[in-house]
């Protein structure tokens, strides 16, 4: 009987640690699968995955801590990867990505907010023609500030590839966003 | 000190120089590096337009980092699957793999149904058989008696 009671208990804590941990990192999250996958509502599905998976194999104690954040940016990472790639198996992916990016794209408000929306845009597209690899180290560097060292942690990479990658990405990047006429 | 920075950031090739400049924009050189660059970008024109051009990249996708279309947290019903996923992961389980579930749930559907029939075929046809069996052991009786 006490036994269980201290089970229920363990359980509790663990959940309100969980909830905790959330709160925490959905937003820097969702944004970073949001840049990675350029859809908001498919974003929200890879970070819940992300957060069930944490729940059921995370060993250690629920806390903040850089090692967790690693764990989570490189589980939301792996199930980008897996969701673009049973997106491109799909026959209408293409279609339905049209469309979506389109009721994405679509400027919100007129006026002075358009030429931010149209930033916005330019540079969504951009980091969409980036090769996914790129895409993340673009995203995890220059939106989210995270250290060479951080991003090593999340991708696997050594520091010095992370380096040369980034300086590939964001020649690229430059390119693209001439030709487009953002830049 | 300053003097030999300088002769060492010139001896420097560009191409050099261009593939340390992302790195100096997102301060993750070292200070001698820094100082290295620093120098020669001073110098070097064709050096100082690319890294204009870059750090005008690294301030335009900066300025579009608080996407307000963007969404801040998960909706509730995310967190609502969230926690039934965690409290039944059994039920979880069987949700996500419904497609395997309902074909091994079919299967032995119709493998009941294949034992069902079996057994009501054979309790219908053993009365019929067994009367077969009577009335052939009371002829051979018979036959037996009247020889």
């Amino acid at each position: 009987m006490q036994d269980k009671l201290k089970a229920n208990v363990a359980k509790h804590e663990r959940l309100e640690q969980f909830n905790a941990i959330v709160s925490e990192y959905e937003a820097a999250l969702l944004r970073y699968a949001a840049r990675l996958l350029g859809n908001s509502s498919a974003a929200e599905d890879v970070v819940q995955e992300a957060f069930i998976k944490l729940y059921r194999r995370w060993e250690g104690t629920l806390e903040p801590s850089a090692g967790l954040s690693a764990w989570l940016y490189r589980v939301v990472h792996n199930q980008a990867v897996d969701y673009i790639k049973k997106e491109s198996r799909r026959s209408d992916a293409h279609q339905r990505h049209i469309e979506e990016h389109a009721v994405m794209s679509a400027p919100s408000r007129p006026g002075a907010n358009r030429s931010a929306d149209e930033t916005r845009l330019n540079v969504r597209d951009a980091l969409e023609k980036l090769p996914l690899r790129e895409r993340e180290l673009v995203v995890l560097k220059i939106f989210e500030n995270k250290s060479y060292k951080e991003i090593s942690e999340i991708t696997g990479l050594t520091t010095g590839y992370v380096g040369n990658i980034l300086h590939h990405a964001m020649k690229r990047l430059t390119e693209i966003l001439k030709d487009t006429g953002a830049l | 000190m300053i003097n030999d920075k300088a002769k060492a950031a010139h001896r420097l090739k560009c191409d050099d120089i261009r593939e340390l400049l992302i790195e100096y924009f997102l301060r993750e050189l070292g200070q001698n590096r820094s100082d290295l660059v620093r120098e020669h970008l001073r110098k070097c024109e064709d050096c100082r337009a690319t890294a204009a051009e870059l750090s005008d990249t690294v301030d335009l996708l900066r300025s579009t980092m608080h996407d307000p279309e963007e969404p801040q947290r998960l909706s509730d019903e995310s967190r609502r699957r969230i926690l039934h996923a965690i409290s039944h992961p059994l039920l979880d389980w069987m949700s996500r793999h419904h497609t395997l579930v309902s074909t091994v749930v079919v299967i032995i559907t119709l493998l009941v149904a294949g034992l069902l029939l079996r057994d009501i075929r054979i309790r219908r046809d053993l009365p019929e058989a067994i009367e077969v069996e009577v009335l052939k052991e009371a002829v051979i009786t018979d036959e037996y008696y009247e020889e």
